[in-house]
């Protein structure tokens, strides 16, 4: 396997990584290098003023249109919303409209983290259940045709904003981060992307759009009624555009989370995680951790993988200490797999049995019946190509005393939080 | 009078959509060129061109599929080139699906094939795809084989020399203003336009709408656009209405966005 130079990003990493053909650095490490403005030419106080002037344009359309609201954002309670809806308020004076989809896997910090989004930000805030029937099916069918119990999730998220913004005649739908563009660079900030219903059905649901499933494993045109998009005529009778923050802004999940943690009292979990060491990212769905333990199944990396490649494009981490994080966290088993099968009604065994085919054969093989990794990151030595690849170190390092309480470190582990969400790991999600 | 045509490139490399910027590829759209077809096709694309781009003569036959499975969401015209060598290929491919082939490296290295394939499919079957370059001195030659190799020879001549062999068509491209977000080479592009008798497709370089109507007024017939297609939601619509408002004549179908003409 062919792994980048820079981060630890494998050669299959989902949905889409290139390699520089001469330095052997990816795409994701290209996107995040391009955000510094002598690289790339990007002028962020432009930017800035850019997205100032689209607030501004939102705000005189929704008084054009005697709306109440400006925009919409997508919230899930984690530190992104809680950014997102600061930024928003306190700084460019908009009146947000806040949507949650409840995908129903939800932990209790998410809970917490949600309820304290809605009380800080005094928005008005609209989420919309989907019931546990119809998830059960929708998840169990998925896992067993491609291997993803979180799919109704990422369809949901993708769906109910654009359904509000019609139903409320409001054009603007504010995005965070481009989550792929993030991860591994599938685009690029010169582009100003924006949202498309085609990154919806190719990349957050895998290509399948909702009316395909009806039938299938016995889900019903009810099951996927919150999935289905509006049409084209209805969204261009309205104008709706989705924009991500982060084409206009530096984004440093870092920065955002420490800044809405003081500002707004967002919290990471204190309780060491099962997939990965960061404290304070995704940490609303509990799902999450047998979702990732997924990909690593299908793919032989998990989040370890993402976290540390992120923390090694910052520089907060070296290549070698990233390598000890992927060695620890990404083959682990995430202790509420059970509670997981439980609820789709099959067995661990029945699970594993599921995934076999989906295991990608690039790192893959299985050995007198047992499965193996061809390849891993940490198996490579650190030669001439990554140390040419490497960023300047930060002085602000992952691991840091100053860092505590977002980053697991078992020998300075972070401080009880005080209350139960945060500092007990929990083995079942809350469907509310 | 006939109408401006735009056209959507997709550039395919091992089955994937990328992006391309001065042919290198810096980041991958799409895993799948399903996704882009469905949406172009549904936002009232008049053409399609597929191109396989990968570096490996190997990916011919991946790319076959590409294009079968291309030609099944596909309701406009559409043409597909790279590594086309010889008469088999060219075969595989109409069989595929595409309703016309792209040739570049051909043209340079086997001209007789062209002639052949002209001669056999006809004319409007056959796309000259030409990538011209500037060197240091601001010379304008073309290059072949995905950029690497130049001809010396200067675009118009080239151009001519490709509708003499028989091609139909043109599509004209350039190295230096592919990925670089400033529109087309507009002096090459000129003189390309001026130089030949066959329709000409401007591609290379558009950011902005208004990029594609500097190629009209330099004499395409068609326009085409790559990366930019991808970015926003009813990219192509959105393009077409903006060449509408422009006075350009595209054609109109029932779903784009209405530009409301002036009554009489």
């Amino acid at each position: 396997m062919e792994y980048c130079s820079r981060c630890l990003y494998p050669a299959n990493a989902k949905p889409t990584i290139i390699f520089d053909e001469e330095d052997g650095v990816c795409s994701g490490c290209n996107y995040h290098a391009s955000r510094e403005s002598r690289l790339a030419n990007i002028d962020w106080d432009e930017r800035e003023r850019m997205f100032a002037r689209i607030c501004e344009e939102a705000k005189r359309l929704a008084k054009e249109r005697g709306n109440p609201y400006d925009c919409i954002v997508p919230v899930s309670g984690g530190k992104d919303s809680h950014y997102q809806v600061w930024l928003l308020k306190e700084r460019y004076g908009m009146t947000p409209l806040l949507v949650t989809f409840n995908h129903a896997f939800n932990s209790p910090i998410g809970d917490r983290n949600l309820a304290n989004l809605v009380e800080k930000s005094g928005c008005e805030h609209i989420r919309q259940t989907a019931g546990l029937d119809s998830v059960r099916r929708l998840s169990l069918h998925m896992l067993k045709t491609v291997g993803d119990l979180t799919w109704h999730y990422h369809a949901g998220i993708r769906t109910l904003p654009f359904r509000v913004a019609v139903e409320k005649n409001i054009p603007l739908i504010v995005w965070g981060e481009h989550g792929f563009a993030e991860l591994t660079g599938i685009v690029t900030l010169e582009d100003f992307v924006e949202f498309t219903k085609w990154t919806r059905k190719e990349h957050d649901m895998r290509g399948i759009e909702a009316h395909e499933l009806i039938g299938k494993g016995g889900i019903t045109a009810s099951d996927i009624a919150p999935y289905v998009f509006p049409t084209d005529e209805e969204i261009e009778r309205v104008g709706v555009r989705g924009i991500y923050m982060s084409n206009f802004f530096k984004w440093d999940a870092k920065f955002q989370v420490e800044t809405v943690m003081r500002q707004w009292d967002f919290s990471p979990v204190s309780y060491e995680r099962d997939r990965t060491f960061n404290l304070y990212a995704k940490v609303e769905d509990h799902a999450n951790d047998v979702h990732d333990y997924l990909k690593f199944l299908k793919f032989g990396y998990g989040r370890a993988t993402d976290d540390a490649s992120m923390e090694i494009r910052h520089g907060r981490m070296t290549r070698e200490e990233g390598i000890e994080q992927v060695r620890h966290y990404d083959a682990r088993e995430p202790r509420t797999l059970a509670f997981y099968c439980e609820l789709m009604g099959i067995s661990v065994d029945e699970f594993y049995r599921i995934i076999e085919p989906m295991r990608d054969p690039a790192i893959w093989e299985k050995v007198n019946g047992d499965w193996r990794m061809k390849d891993a990151v940490y198996r490579h030595p650190i030669g001439a190509a990554e140390e040419a690849a490497r960023v300047k170190q930060n002085v602000d390092r992952t691991f840091s005393p100053a860092n505590q309480a977002l980053y697991f470190n078992p020998l300075n582990p972070p401080l009880k939080r005080g209350f139960p969400a945060a500092d007990e790991f929990p083995l079942r999600c809350q469907v509310l | 009078m006939l109408k401006h045509r735009l056209i959507a490139v997709i550039i395919v490399r091992q089955g994937q959509v990328v992006q391309s910027v001065q042919f290198k590829h810096t980041n991958v759209i799409h895993y799948d060129a399903i996704h882009a077809v469905e949406a172009f096709n549904a936002w009232d694309i008049d053409e399609l061109v597929l191109l396989n781009v990968s570096r490996k003569p190997e990916s011919r036959d991946g790319f076959l599929q590409v294009v079968e499975s291309a030609s099944r969401y596909c309701f406009v015209p559409l043409a597909a080139g790279g590594w086309i060598g010889d008469d088999d290929y060219a075969s595989r491919l109409l069989r595929s699906g595409a309703d016309k082939l792209v040739l570049n490296t051909a043209l340079a290295d086997d001209p007789a094939l062209v002639s052949r394939l002209s001669e056999k499919y006809g004319a409007q079957c056959i796309v000259a795809s030409l990538d011209v370059k500037h060197d240091a001195a601001g010379k304008a030659t073309v290059f072949v084989d995905r950029g690497r190799r130049d001809t010396g020879q200067p675009p118009a001549e080239w151009a001519r020399r490709a509708e003499s062999l028989g091609a139909g068509e043109i599509f004209f491209n350039s190295v230096d203003q592919d990925g670089a977000r400033q529109g087309y080479d507009l002096a090459s592009l000129k003189a390309v336009c001026g130089a030949v008798g066959v329709p000409v497709i401007a591609f290379g370089g558009v950011f902005t709408w208004q990029h594609l109507l500097e190629g009209i007024q330099a004499g395409a017939d068609a326009v085409a656009a790559a990366n930019i297609f991808h970015y926003t939601e009813h990219s192509t619509k959105k393009a077409k209405t903006y060449l509408l408002e422009h006075g350009v004549n595209v054609r109109r179908s029932g779903t784009l966005k209405t530009f409301q003409e002036n009554a009489d």
